[in-house]
């Protein structure tokens, strides 16, 4: 890449800039994963004196940024000019950054410098001083402001000088991978691909498990789950899914249980799968989409029973946020308009129009041991294949 | 796996590829004066002439479109223009592109009337003429020859005859004869009707062309640069109107039409009978005969108990078996409107599905698809 027309970013840390001792540790796996999401792009991360650079051609500009917005970890990033250490392309290359700042709409800015390189013929502040009034002089609409400005210009002066302005801001959150892993109960619909993402985001690693009842629904719907999963890779970088026959418990709960439990009992089944598969995967906690009282099967009775019979903890990040703020979500990283393909991910022939509401989890215990899902249970998960 | 196709009733297995067709024809644009447009024009009204003698009607009463959405469209949003005005007489029986442009018809004012469906999915030809008769705005009725969902068959000649006897004012006699060309005896000239719409790809030919058949002119909405005698502007489709005329003189010349019929019927009555032992199949209609003359036996609607009709075709699907089906389980509440309408009850029409036949089906087919269905029903 040629040092001169290349474009540089400069990336600000998140949350993890509160670590202690084990900053390190996730600082390795942040610059990891951006090194991994950069593959593909020809950007290349450089993180020299702790501060963390990514450079890529300018024709990569646009793949770059869009790997940037979609890094956990990452509390914002700036595209950063560069140029030689003289004050005449200094000068120049701040009324450049003001420029675009003033297209993006900015009226009042500041500018901060710092003088690594102590051979620069200026200080600090007359770095700032300069730097400023040549602003002033070319732009007229732009004032200075240092107590509230709208934006910030930064020199810096080191092996060469950096200038920067606006910054994007990031996803923030916790490096994927930093926090262990969690088993997904994907679904098609809009809840759990954003429950996913969530807990990617507070650095979990996602693993996706999905149960489906071909014949009774289509391979259409189990299509929509694996390109559901792909979707979230996006964020997770990786997601391994499972897909699980569950037609035979399905079945046999239809023929046996009371029409009204079907679905808890159902989720019950759905859940000891999960954790069995868990467990066997190493994986510490099951993820569900769960969003208190959004249907039926999700009053706080009805979540006791589902997790009654289940050890690993659950996490539901979505328990107390609303529809429309998941749905919200689930625009911005792009699942919605998968999720809402019309594609059933349950045979009408399985669900009762007055499933119960208030369940006992003594009952539902009960009722569930008469099922005698075990066997079918460990079939299902023989039978268990990897889609994505 | 071999794959057995059971869903003619959708589009028939090509007979043979369009392509062939086109190798030598001209290009010319059949409205062109020079030389290449002339040939072009010949070759198209060859095509017609051919269509003609094949259906026994002159050839200037046969009009090319896209399909049959197109030719039940052309004539039915002639009732806009009609002075004075008038409205249509359908029902549930219809195809989409009637029942649909019906509604339309009626958003934009004219008058409809919905005749009520008998059990076994017909029209009473009394309670037909009594309501022409009491009602002189009515000018049209829509009569589909063959159903496409339960395969009953309309007595287009004693309606369309009794239309033309009983009724005082003119009413114009549409048929959509797209299920019926080809699959059972029916001679336009002797049904009275005033117009028919025929499909290129329900025959073997191709996607695209279609035919308009037209008695006498009407008043079309759509207009352009004025061919097919101004009824269907646009550039004519050369390479389908000949693919059409030969997928005609193969399938419907009247001698082939009686041969297919009793071999596909002797292949359907085996198949009924088949169906019939097996305890969880409903015909659809339940008073269906093993070789019901009332029936194409090119359709057969039927409904396995407890198994929804989308959960079926997939497993026959696996099975290399092409079915249809009416409406997907997942859209169960909306009611499949002939069904209803003949009284069939919900969960039996839930799980309805369409077995269809055609010319390259054989006794080993229907054997085939028998014994994956029974295997699939101890499954389920």
């Amino acid at each position: 890449m040629d040092r001169e027309n290349r474009t540089t970013y400069l990336l600000k840390l998140g949350e993890l800039t509160l670590k202690g001792g084990n900053r390190d540790q996730f600082e390795g796996i942040l610059k990891k994963n951006i090194a991994l999401m950069l593959k593909g792009t020809h950007g290349i991360l450089n993180t020299t004196n702790g501060r963390y650079f990514v450079h890529c051609a300018e024709d990569q500009e646009g793949a770059v940024e869009d790997v940037l917005g979609r890094v956990f970890g990452l509390s914002g990033w700036a595209k950063v000019r560069t140029c030689e250490k003289t004050v005449e392309a200094l000068l120049a290359a701040s009324v450049a950054e003001a420029k675009s700042l003033l297209e993006r709409g900015v009226h009042s800015f500041k500018v901060e410098a710092r003088r690594v390189d102590k051979a620069f013929p200026l200080t600090s502040y007359q770095i700032m001083a300069q730097a400023g009034e040549a602003i002033t002089e070319t732009l007229g609409e732009l004032r200075v402001d240092v107590h509230h400005p709208e934006a910030i210009i930064r020199i810096e002066i080191r092996e060469r000088a950096y200038i920067y302005g606006a910054e994007h801001p990031g996803l923030q959150g916790l490096p994927v991978g930093s926090a262990g892993k969690g088993l997904l109960l994907l679904s098609g619909g809009i809840d759990s691909p954003v429950a996913g993402y969530l807990m990617a985001r507070r650095g979990m690693r996602i693993e996706g498990i999905h149960f489906h009842t071909y014949p009774y629904t289509s391979r259409e719907a189990q299509q929509k789950v694996q390109d559901l999963a792909a979707l979230l890779t996006r964020y997770t970088i990786t997601l391994k899914l499972t897909s699980v026959s569950f037609t035979q418990v399905q079945t046999r709960i239809r023929d046996r249980a009371p029409g009204p439990w079907s679905t808890i009992l159902l989720r019950m089944a759905m859940m000891e799968c999960a954790e069995r598969i868990g467990r066997r995967k190493k994986i510490r906690c099951l993820i569900t989409g769960e969003s208190l009282s959004q249907v039926a099967s999700q009053t706080v009775e009805n979540i006791a029973s589902t997790e009654s019979l289940t050890t690993l903890p659950i996490l539901r990040p979505l328990i107390g946020i609303d529809k429309d703020e998941i749905i919200r979500i689930a625009r911005k990283i792009g699942t919605y308009e998968t999720s809402i393909l019309p594609y059933q991910d349950c045979c009408v022939l399985f669900s009762h129009p007055h499933p119960i509401t208030r369940s006992k989890v003594s009952e539902a215990k009960n009722l569930y041991k008469a099922l005698e899902l075990e066997d079918l249970i460990e079939q299902a998960i023989l039978g268990a294949c990897r889609t994505g | 796996m071999g794959r057995y196709y059971f869903d003619w009733a959708a589009t028939a297995i090509p007979d043979g590829a369009p392509e062939e067709l086109t190798v030598d024809l001209p290009f010319g644009n059949p409205s062109s004066l020079h030389g290449e447009g002339r040939r072009a024009r010949a070759i198209l009204e060859q095509a017609r002439a051919q269509a003609a003698r094949v259906l026994g009607v002159p050839p200037s009463t046969l009009v090319f479109t896209s399909g049959a959405t197109e030719s039940n469209a052309l004539v039915l949003y002639s009732l806009l223009l009609r002075s004075p005005g008038g409205g249509i007489v359908y029902s549930a029986l219809e195809h989409p592109s009637i029942t649909e442009n019906c509604d339309q018809l009626e958003r934009l004012r004219i008058p409809t009337v919905r005749l009520p469906v008998t059990a076994l999915g017909t029209l009473e030809i009394d309670r037909v003429v009594n309501i022409l008769d009491k009602n002189r705005q009515l000018r049209m009725v829509a009569l589909m020859a063959v159903n496409n969902e339960i395969g009953s068959i309309q007595s287009v000649y004693a309606l369309s005859r009794a239309i033309k006897e009983d009724i005082p004012h003119p009413v114009h006699v549409h048929c959509d004869l797209v299920q019926g060309v080809g699959k059972i005896p029916f001679s336009l000239s002797e049904s009275l009707v005033d117009s028919a719409s025929i499909s290129a790809h329900k025959i073997g030919g191709p996607r695209g062309i279609g035919l308009l058949y037209l008695k006498k002119r009407i008043q079309v909405l759509y207009r352009g640069g004025g061919q097919e005698g101004g009824i269907r502007s646009g550039t004519e489709n050369v390479m389908g109107a000949v693919a059409l005329a030969r997928a005609l003189e193969r399938h419907a010349e009247p001698a082939v039409v009686e041969k297919e019929y009793r071999a596909a019927q002797k292949r359907w009555t085996t198949l009924i009978q088949e169906l019939q032992t097996l305890g969880r199949c409903v015909l659809i209609p339940q008073g269906r005969k093993p070789d019901d003359q009332r029936f194409s036996p090119y359709i057969l609607q039927a409904s396995f108990t407890g198994i929804p009709g989308e959960v079926l075709l997939r497993c026959l699907d696996d099975e290399g078996i092409a079915i249809s089906m009416g409406s997907a389980c997942s859209q169960a509440d909306q009611k499949r409107p002939l069904l209803a309408e003949m009284g069939i009850p919900r969960e039996i029409a839930l799980g309805g599905v369409r077995f269809s036949q055609g010319w390259t089906t054989t006794d080993k087919d229907v054997e085939i698809l028998v014994g994956t269905l029974k295997g699939i029903l101890k499954k389920l």
